[in-house]
């Protein structure tokens, strides 16, 4: 029984180290998705307004129209989604910096942690996708 | 004395892999996450909305 015991909390300091590296992995990781979307985002509205600007469309509406996807209010929906993985990134960036100094309230759940900032991220890929196809 | 042994066997099965994820996670993560918050894709975002934003405003 007192191996049993043993095994366990050595098992579980394990895993809380463990848990800990997949969510700082995961956001280290989710920085890369964010980062090459918001350039790839940049970088076809820059073309795409350079495009339609050779248009000498009239009206901000055929303007607007002729951004397509990458319109303003699109963007913002790309900016809700960055600013939601960031609010997850930085929800794991405080828990590490709470354990370095040993003043976390409660126990971390780093596995919570890390699938929020997952979640976050998921909502990421259809952009990535669309700014693919742009 | 079988304690002893249990526990010496589960320090050489667990010491290791807490070695490893300490030094693979813990030092290089704590400060890899100071760096890589996505703000520079807000930034970004942000610029690329203003980028069109302005067009449709001004053409």
């Amino acid at each position: 029984m007192k191996r049993l015991a043993v095994v366990i909390i050595l098992a579980a300091a394990g895993c809380g180290v463990s848990a800990r590296h997949t969510a700082t992995r995961i956001v280290a990781a989710s920085d890369v998705v964010a980062d090459t979307l918001a350039q790839s985002w940049a970088v076809a509205t820059d073309a795409r307004v350079a495009e339609c600007r050779a248009k000498n469309l009239r009206t901000p509406s055929e303007r607007e129209q002729c951004l397509g996807a990458l319109r303003p209010s699109e963007t913002d929906k790309v900016l809700a989604a960055v600013s939601t993985l960031v609010a997850a990134q930085l929800a794991v960036k405080a828990a590490a910096e709470c354990e370095e100094l040993q003043s976390c309230a409660a126990k971390t759940d780093w596995l919570a942690l890390a699938a929020a900032v997952r979640r976050a991220w998921d909502t990421l890929v259809p952009y990535v996708r669309a700014v693919k196809g742009l | 004395m079988p304690t002893i042994i249990a526990i010496i066997q589960a320090l050489i099965a667990g010491v290791p892999r807490m070695i490893e994820l300490i030094k693979a996670g813990r030092d290089p993560g704590s400060i890899r996450l100071a760096e890589v918050i996505s703000t520079d894709a807000l930034e970004q975002l942000r610029s690329a909305r203003s980028t069109a934003q302005d067009f449709i405003d001004n053409g």
